[in-house]
């Protein structure tokens, strides 16, 4: 069905940029979990000053790490992230 | 600074915003749009999610209950996160489809389902329209902080407000209709708003940060003294509304409808996420850790009387801070604006794509009904725009109405969670239709109603204060329960239904579509006929204006390898131009459209088994590709013939030339030879009569020649005159019969006919068709070799009014590989002395018949040379009144 073969195994470049994609999943996940579960679990704790700065900390890393990931998956996206093993 | 001098400034403000529209606008139309194009003006165009509510209503939040107001930065936060892996998912598949609005893309992904796309659009109207009055009372509101001395700001301030709004929006936001609903001066201007609210934002919270309290630390301890004072207990995080809050505004980042427009229908392609993943993200950072500061110190400062709504205003007021107060309006101003613009851009669209138009074309006769009014000269495109421009005033209008009627009173934070709560009703069918595609109509239909209807029960009338909140148990806040029970039921309803339903084939193709971002170029649909094309350029015309249309058919056209501006009806041609149309009036209209003007049937389920099984594709590519080269082959074929053809012709012209030269040439020698021989004096009075004889006889053969040369040439270059009459067939037959010499050896034929099938009357030229009868009755006569010849005559009229003549012989026939050649000129078979002639009579039998609009043929398998003779009801070119003239006379 797919026009070409599947390959079996990526360039280095390529092989790098499908981690970072799979980075770029993760992220949002960590940072709901930095978000939802200390608040919820220990709310009188995080609800003053301690939990003003475990937010702007767990945000602010959130964007630089999205950032950065977005900057590494770079301009090249042409290749659908499944049409290849590994 | 006087409410005055404000409202001065939020004037010149505004004329400031249309200028900017206008420029941009203009720029777009030349093609200078490119720059304005970037991820820069994209991701601050995606700020319109901060309105007056982040200005005014969040520093009011966050004093009154902490923390829990992030959670409506978080939750577009995490999404954000996300933006490369789920968002451009749906930026792309809404750019593949040409998504106009949320509800034109849920009723797209659901089989263009209009009911659908009008049940979203209700959702939609009820929750966005108390949210616009907010926007208005924010402004009204705004103004009373600078109205010193108990003086009252004039009630007007939100209409005008309000005009002022839906002017700029109808001016930039109806200027056109295009096939992308992009609006390149009302998103350059929200662009710009953003930068002003930023700075606006940024300049008070530094001045609260830096100029009355002691920097960030400083903050944080006021943090913790609240936290020992009584109020602390409100700052405490509850965790379901902690959680259901972040969900809630996460939903809302994506399917409001102000966020779906400039997210989705303004983005000019996907990649640009990449961008704002992170840098819209860090836009909400700086705004939310800006208002705690502002919330912290107003609470410690101001007095207790104040409205913490306006400590944004009143801090720097309070400081003498006149300046910073007025730009910290102006943002507030900014953002309000930018709101309610592209809200009403937005939920217009969707009112007259989905209320208005179907509305219309119900009225003109059936929703599904054939014709579409052709004829009819109404202007779809005037139409549209009067539409969306109705539709803007009635939102702003209902904005007000709802202001005038509320008072002005409640609290600015609850209305922008009453509607992120409503429109997130809309959320589990998107989600569902972009990752399962088992999710179907009804299943959605059933989730979004439900779901709306708990919500409008137990959220948005309690927030009217029209009947208390719902009962819920013990420690379970009424609104965060009110949410999940909302959404839980819509989630199990669409779930559930979904399940045990079995959806329409437009629905499982735009489900496959939507769901691997596959573009839906194979839909499978019959080609229309030959004429739809032109209706279909009138539609596009109608709704674009006929050089756009025009263009885009020329294109289609082009690409198909056509010329002229009529592409083939191809089901691919087809289906692009219905997304073209989909992206001016919505998914469903543009069905129902199409379906008018192609009077096209619905898809079948086989159509659809043949085509969207993932397996069949490379069968569908195959037979494509054969279909191709089966085409091209007989293209080359059919050049192939019309070259031999012209190789024929060519040869043919040559050999005519030759012949007729031969031909004339002959009687010449003989006729110079004998006149030679008469010079003699001495000649003998007998030879003196037997050579003139011959001359005479060369003569006239060559006469004859001559003549059948000038007919030929006549009827070729079609100069000769019709002169049609009414006859009986069988008189005509007779004189024929009549004036055929008979054979060259007076041989008696017996004549077989049938005469009382004979007595047909006829419309043709009298003169020309006994030519023609008498051609074939000398050749019959001549060539017919059997030892007791017999010709035969029948004579029939068809039903269709034609008539055929057959006249045959029983002799041998003439061989199938002459049989091509008989009809061509200076044919003979076989000795030209038998013949007689200048072997040009069928030739001209058959350029006759093609003059009376009939043919000649060689009628194999008669037993003998047979010809058929047709003749067609009436000669060409004569009309009914030419024919009772014919009769008469």
């Amino acid at each position: 069905m797919r026009p070409r073969s599947r390959r079996l195994f990526l360039g280095r470049t390529a092989y790098r940029r499908r981690r970072m994609i799979e980075a770029t999943r993760l992220v949002p996940v960590i940072f709901a979990l930095l978000v939802l579960l200390p608040p919820i679990w220990l709310p009188a704790r995080f609800s003053f000053a301690a939990g003003t700065i475990w937010l702007a900390c767990g945000w602010s890393l959130t964007i630089l790490a999205t950032a950065l990931l977005h900057r590494a998956i770079g301009w090249s996206e042409d290749a659908p992230e499944d049409d290849d093993d590994a | 600074m006087t409410p005055e001098t404000l409202g001065a400034a939020g004037i010149i403000y505004v004329a400031g915003m249309f200028l900017l529209a206008h420029a941009a606008d203009r720029a777009a139309a030349a093609g200078r749009w490119r720059w304005m194009d970037s991820p820069l003006v994209y991701t601050l165009s995606l700020s319109v999610y901060c309105s007056a509510w982040t200005f005014y209503g969040a520093v009011g939040y966050a004093t009154r209950s902490g923390l829990e107001f992030m959670t409506i930065y978080l939750g577009p936060g995490i999404v954000f996160a996300g933006a490369w892996w789920g968002l451009r998912h749906l930026v792309r598949v809404a750019r593949m489809h040409r998504v106009t609005s949320i509800a034109d893309l849920i009723s797209s992904r659901f089989g263009k389902s209009a009911g659908l796309a009008a049940l979203v659009t209700l959702i939609a109207v009820v929750a966005v329209t108390p949210y616009i009055a907010l926007q208005l009372q924010s402004v009204h509101m705004a103004l009373s902080a600078f109205a010193t001395d108990g003086r009252v700001v004039p009630g007007g301030i939100a209409l005008w407000t309000g005009l002022g709004l839906a002017a700029f929006t109808i001016l930039f936001g109806t200027r056109n209709l295009a096939a992308d609903e992009r609006h390149h001066g009302v998103v350059m201007a929200i662009a710009l708003e953003a930068v002003v609210k930023l700075l606006a934002f940024v300049a008070v919270g530094c001045f609260v940060l830096w100029g009355l309290a002691d920097g960030p630390g400083d903050v944080l301890a006021r943090i913790d003294r609240i936290a020992a004072s009584p109020e602390g207990a409100g700052w405490i995080i509850k965790p379901d509304r902690w959680a259901v809050l972040i969900t809630l505004s996460g939903a809302a980042v994506i399917v409001l409808p102000r966020m779906f427009q400039v997210m989705v229908v303004e983005a000019s392609d996907d990649d640009r996420l990449r961008h704002a993943g992170w840098a819209f993200p860090l836009y909400l950072f700086v705004m939310t850790f800006l208002v705690l500061p502002i919330a912290v110190v107003g609470r410690d400062m101001m007095p207790a009387s104040a409205n913490p709504d306006l400590y944004v205003l009143e801090l720097p007021l309070s400081q003498g801070q006149d300046a910073l107060a007025g730009l910290a309006f102006i943002g507030g101003f900014s953002s309000a604006m930018s709101m309610v613009v592209v809200s009403a851009i937005a939920v217009s669209t969707m009112m007259a794509n989905h209320w208005l138009v179907p509305v219309w074309l119900w009225l003109r006769g059936g929703f599904h009904a054939r014709p579409l009014p052709g004829a009819g000269r109404e202007d779809l495109r005037a139409m549209m725009l009067n539409a969306r421009r109705l539709a803007i005033l009635a939102i702003i209008g209902g904005g007000w109405a709802y202001h005038q009627m509320s008072g002005g009173t409640s609290a600015l934070a609850v209305m922008g969670i009453v509607a992120f709560s409503g429109m997130a009703q809309v959320l589990p069918a998107m989600v569902a239709g972009l990752c399962w595609r088992g999710a179907t109509r009804r299943g959605a239909m059933a989730g979004i109603a439900l779901g709306a209807a708990v919500w409008f029960s137990l959220i948005f009338l309690p927030s009217l204060g029209l009947i208390g909140a719902p009962p819920m148990p013990d420690g379970i806040d009424p609104f965060a329960g009110a949410v999940l029970l909302a959404l839980g039921l819509n989630m199990a309803v669409l779930t559930l239904v979904s399940l045990f339903d079995f959806p329409n084939p437009v629905e499982r193709l735009q489900a496959l579509s939507f769901v691997h971002a596959i573009a839906p170029d194979r839909s499978p649909r019959d080609a229309a006929g030959g004429n739809r094309a032109e209706a279909l350029l009138t539609l596009g015309g109608r709704l674009w204006g006929s050089d756009r249309a025009l263009s885009l058919f020329r294109a289609a056209t082009l690409e198909q390898g056509k010329s002229g501006y009529l592409p083939d009806m191809t089901p691919r041609f087809l289906s692009e131009f219905e997304r073209q149309i989909a992206g001016t009036v919505g998914a469903a209209t543009a069905a129902a459209l199409m379906g008018r003007v192609t009077g096209r049937g619905g898809v079948t389920v086989a159509d659809l088994m043949e085509v969207a099984g993932e397996a069949s594709q490379a069968r569908a590519d195959n037979i494509r590709l054969e279909t191709a080269t089966e085409e091209l082959a007989r293209s080359a074929r059919k050049l192939q013939e019309a070259n031999d053809k012209l190789t024929a012709l060519s040869a043919q012209k040559d050999a005519f030339l030759g012949q007729i030269s031969h031909e004339l040439r002959t009687p010449m020698t003989s006729i110079r030879a004998f006149s030679e021989i008469l010079m003699d004096p001495q000649l003998g009075r007998d030879d003196r009569t037997r050579f003139a004889a011959i001359i005479h006889d060369e003569t006239r053969r060559m006469t004859r020649l001559i003549e059948d040369i000038l007919d030929l040439a006549v009827l070729e270059s079609g100069q000769a005159k019709l002169l049609p009459r009414v006859l009986n067939l069988h008189d005509l037959i007779e004189r024929a019969l009549l004036s055929t010499p008979a054979g060259p050896d007076g041989r008696r034929f017996t004549l077989s006919r049938d005469i009382p099938g004979e007595q047909l009357m006829l419309i043709t030229d009298a003169d020309r068709l006994l030519q023609v009868l008498l051609n074939v009755l000398a050749n019959a006569r001549k060539y017919c070799d059997a030892p007791e010849p017999e010709i035969r005559i029948q004579t029939r009229r068809r039903p269709d009014g034609t008539t055929e003549i057959d006249i045959g012989d029983n002799g041998t026939g003439i061989a199938p590989a002459n049989r091509a050649l008989i009809f061509e000129k200076f044919a003979r078979l076989d000795d030209p002395s038998r013949a007689g002639g200048a072997g040009l009579g069928l030739a001209i039998c058959r350029e006759i018949m093609q003059f009376l609009g009939g043919t000649i043929v060689y009628l194999p398998g008669q037993g003998g040379a047979a010809f058929r003779i047709t003749l067609p009801a009436r000669p060409p070119g004569m009309t009914d009144r030419e024919n009772a003239g014919a009769v008469s006379g």
